[in-house]
């Protein structure tokens, strides 16, 4: 019975998914009624092409998304062939171009409209000047020496289209002008010219995010570089791509530019920080992992004292002979790893006040902090075998408004008279008005902040700060579990690989900088170096291994 | 797994795109997105209770599981190398799986929905504090009672100004639709008169407010600053009697203009904004919390103050150059403090004797690597805090 049932229900979603073809509608009244309601559009539009009997409707719908049937008329009736679905009215609008072109071709190719002006116009010559977000700017020298720049506009059928001309006195008055390209472009234009074996720039166009410069090479043919013209190395090459005309190289770029599918840049998390930063981030994880197996093995690990976490216990015996509650904050952030490494810590600090019977208070400025703190206090209780003496009112949610909490928190601190206080976690402009109230009150402060712009604050205003990464070898500290001490010395194992690398690295560079020059050994851009240091040494950075590590390729 | 990767990205197909669904003006009940809530909340609570369920031998296992498993998605969106279309939008580059870098901003909706949710438990907490506190009339119940008062303002006015604001789309809709089909009724008519007088308002108070300034600046004379004043009340007259004429036209011919669209949608939103429940929201929020939480804040000036005075106190050596120190940096920021050197030439050796010069090496030289050194400790420590939380290896996430 079970199997029969399976069975009707695997034939059942066959069909719906195979066996029904596109629907078919008797005539195009029926069609546009049954798929205005069917789609919940607001509107359609009817694109007919010159190719087969195939039209297509766009159909924008109420979730602004957008529809386009492909759709088959025979004798009348409509044979819907496909539905294609868009994220919006703007991508269905450009595939709808993208068909449009197919159908007609391209309507404006660049080298026809080059070679029409230039005999309109009676030039001797033409070259391009620059480029623009609507293609490059050709110049059109007349005989009498007045040059006529085009500027262009890109034309969605594949090509340019001229908007408008502007004339100058000579060619070097144009490029002044409307030559878009800075110095460094300049210099690696020829260098890239010469890369290519002498070609020559004939083809460019700025998009907001790229620059596009067609290459026309001694054979002929043209290479597309696909850049990002402003890194602070210069020029970064993306892609280059080849192609056989510079049609085909403004087709193309047209055509990339309306298709979703066409990817323009790859790897970009390589090319912006190279190499090195995976692979540090790789080696800090590996020496962290390895040294929690290690600890967890059984070695035995060691770390130094800090003052402000031995100051805990003592805190708390203040607050159990004053009878006063002991106050934690884990700073106003979200639940991130530092609220949680605040929670571990004040985890310990629960612990101890539940041996000695103290109050606790734990205020928070948000909801999902609260939940976690919440549960972390009532385990601890549970764990110390006195679950009766949690009271859940100990651990509050105040405010997530920063100086809503700020009051809320002073509030509590003078009205209960706190004996101890521990802030830790992220503090914001609130930190001054927590540690200064405690201090009125006359509690012992324990304080960490990651924001190192509150750091100073707390050192002036509380007992104990833990600086940096201190606040985070807490938990290490007080807890002396093998997982958080391998970690800890993990990253210990990472700061000294940091120190090891800045002190080689300053060796190193401090050696570059007087090594002896020999002048002609120099490649172009060494000698521009020296000649800028007035010919005394090299900035080799741009030279050294490591920093082509942490660089993609450049051209 | 692609369309897996496209149902949790919401990308497509469009019907069940859940994030661009809009409020009309129909019926809740025929209303996709109102099913979409529904449907979510009977699966959130099937998975709630499911988890619930889940015996306590398995549930680290099901922490940890989620936990790598969401974190990861993160750390792979860093870690692997995205491609970039001609449109300037970051792709991931496995096609097979399609782009679940789509996927991003929906995991931050997620997330944010989760916070929201939390948000219940943390008022729920101060309710019960509080509430139990006016209930039994403990010490300082007074305070508790305004702040539960002040706290469910709050809530309901902002609550009802979101209300009415969605209200307003639906209006603008709605002349968005008579637009299109130019019909014109009795609504329209009173909504645009609202908005020609609005929009005139707007104009005449904007040219009021220029000539103020100028008359304040001095640019201006009296007389000037009375006649401009003059202009303007006459330039609001004529607005609104031309408005008024082309309403009546409109309404008289039973056809909506593009203008009068135009008019109606000002018209709409200055009823809301004038409407009670706008303005009393504007009044607890901006006129009563955001001045306490700028009092609260300016607060600050003093504790810093008092902070500073027993920071400086002479009581070791380490205190006597934290003081110096400090007396030289703030003196380097104020014009006075500067003219003490002023006189010693910066371009000798001397010249380094002079406070900028002390101040700017203290700043660049000390200070900076100094917090270099912090910033980079805590670097490392988050990053293995994230290490241990991603592989369970943290007690008080998973335990």
């Amino acid at each position: 019975m079970r199997r029969l049932l399976f069975l009707a229900t695997a034939t059942a979603l066959l069909a719906l998914t195979v066996g029904c073809g596109g629907p078919r509608f008797a005539d195009e009244a029926a069609y546009l009624s049954a798929r205005q309601t069917a789609l919940v559009a607001k509107n359609s539009e009817k694109q007919e092409f010159t190719r087969d009997d195939v039209s297509f409707y766009l159909w924008n719908l109420e979730s602004r998304q957008a529809i386009v049937d492909r759709v088959e008329v025979v004798g009348g009736a409509i044979h819907v062939i496909e539905s294609l679905p868009f994220s919006d009215e703007g991508s269905a609008r450009a595939w709808l171009l993208t068909e449009e072109r197919a159908d007609r071709g391209t309507q404006h190719p660049v080298s026809i409209v080059r070679s029409n002006r230039t005999t309109e116009l009676g030039a001797t010559s033409s070259s391009m000047v620059g480029s623009s977000p609507g293609g490059p700017l050709y110049a059109y020298t007349l005989p009498s020496n007045v040059v006529v720049v085009d500027i262009p506009a890109s034309d969605a059928l594949g090509g340019i289209t001229i908007t408008e001309s502007r004339e100058f006195a000579n060619l070097i008055q144009a490029q002044g002008e409307l030559g878009n390209w800075t110095d460094n472009h300049l210099e690696w234009i020829q260098q890239r010219s010469e890369a290519l074996g002498g070609a020559t720039l004939d083809w460019a166009r700025t998009l907001t995010e790229f620059q596009l410069y067609g290459w026309k090479l001694p054979d002929g043919t043209y290479t597309l570089d696909i850049a990002d013209p402003d890194t602070p190395e210069g020029v970064l090459v993306f892609r280059s791509e080849a192609f056989g005309s510079v049609d085909e190289v403004s087709a193309y770029a047209d055509r990339a530019l309306l298709d979703d599918s066409i990817r323009w840049a790859g790897g970009l998390q390589f090319s912006k920080s190279g190499w090195m930063l995976i692979g540090t981030v790789l080696l800090v994880g590996a020496f962290i992992i390895f040294n929690i197996l290690r600890a967890k093995k059984g070695k035995t690990l060691t770390i130094r004292r800090i003052a402000g976490l031995d100051q805990i216990d003592e805190a708390i015996g203040r607050a159990t002979e004053t009878a006063r509650p002991v106050l934690m904050v884990p700073g106003i952030g979200v639940l991130d790893g530092i609220s949680v490494q605040a929670l571990t810590v004040f985890g310990s600090v629960i612990r101890s006040a539940a041996r000695f019977a103290t109050p606790i208070r734990l205020l928070t400025a948000n909801p999902a902090v609260f939940g976690v703190a919440q549960e972390i206090a009532r385990d601890v209780y549970l764990s110390e075998g006195v679950p009766e003496q949690f009271d859940p009112d100990s651990v509050r949610f105040v405010s997530d408004r920063q100086f809503a909490f700020a009051s809320g928190v002073a509030g509590i601190i003078q009205r209960e008279r706190v004996a101890a206080a521990f802030f830790m976690g992220e503090f914001f402009a609130e930190s001054m008005i927590f540690a200064e109230n405690a201090n009125i009150v006359g509690a012992i402060q324990v304080a960490a902040s990651t924001q190192t712009t509150q750091t100073p604050f707390f050192i002036a205003a509380c007992d104990y700060v833990l600086l940096g990464d201190e606040f985070y070898a807490a938990s290490a500290y007080l807890g002396r579990q093998p997982v958080l001490l391998g970690s800890l010395i993990g990253v210990d194992w990472s700061k000294m690989l940091f120190m090891a690398f800045i002190l080689g690295a300053v060796v190193i560079h401090s050696y570059n900088q007087i090594r002896p020059v020999d002048p002609n050994s120099l490649t172009i851009e060494e000698r521009t170096l020296y000649e800028a240091n007035d010919q005394k040494y090299i900035d080799w950075r741009t030279d050294t291994w490591f920093l082509k590590l942490t660089r993609e390729k450049r051209q | 797994m692609n369309w897996s990767i496209q149902f949790l990205a919401q990308d497509t197909p469009p019907g069940t795109n859940i994030w661009a669904l809009e409020r009309t003006s129909d019926p809740i009940l025929s209303q996709p997105i109102f099913w979409w809530v529904v449907g979510t909340i009977i699966v959130t609570s099937i998975l709630l209770f499911l988890i619930a369920r889940v015996p306590s031998n398995f549930r680290k296992p099901l922490i940890v599981g989620v936990t790598f498993l969401c974190g990861f998605y993160y750390v792979a969106e860093w870690l692997i190398p995205k491609q970039r279309l001609a449109t300037g939008e970051e792709i991931a580059p496995v096609p097979v799986i399609g782009n679940w870098l789509a996927a991003l901003p929906v995991a931050s909706s997620t997330a944010q929905i989760i916070s929201a949710m939390l948000l219940v438990l943390g008022v729920i907490s101060i309710f019960r504090v509080h509430f139990g506190r006016l209930l039994k009339a403990q010490k300082d119940w007074f305070f508790s009672a305004v702040l539960l008062i002040s706290m469910f303002t709050m809530l309901f006015f902002g609550m009802a100004n979101f209300s009415e604001r969605r209200g307003l789309d639906v209006t603008l809709a709605e002349i968005d639709k008579a637009a299109e089909s130019q019909e014109m009724s009795e609504r329209w008519v009173q909504v645009a008169t609202l908005g020609s007088e609005s929009q005139a308002f707007t104009t005449k108070q904007n040219a009021e407010n220029d000539a103020f300034r100028r008359l304040r600046k001095g640019e201006i004379s009296r007389e000037e600053f009375e006649t401009r004043k003059t202009e303007a009340e006459d330039v609001y007259e004529t607005a609104v009697a031309a408005s008024t004429a082309q309403i009546e036209a409109a309404a008289a011919s039973g056809e909506m203009t593009p203008e009068i669209a135009g008019l109606a949608r000002a018209g709409a939103r200055a009823e809301q904004a004038r409407g009670f429940i706008a303005q009393s929201q504007r009044f607890v929020f901006t006129d009563m919390l955001q001045v306490l939480d700028a009092a609260t804040f300016s607060l600050i000036a003093f504790f810093i103050l008092s902070a500073a005075f027993r920071a400086f106190r002479l009581r070791s050596i380490e205190a006597t150059i934290l003081m110096f120190t400090a007396l030289i940096i703030l003196l380097s920021f104020v014009p006075l403090g500067l003219a003490i050197t002023s006189g010693l030439p910066s371009d000798q050796f001397i010249g380094n004797l002079r406070l900028d010069s002390i101040s700017d090496w203290i700043l660049a030289y000390l200070n900076t690597p100094a917090i270099r050194a912090i910033n980079l400790g805590l670097a490392l420590g988050v990053l293995a805090m994230g290490m241990r939380i991603l592989f369970g290896l943290e007690r008080g996430v998973s335990e």
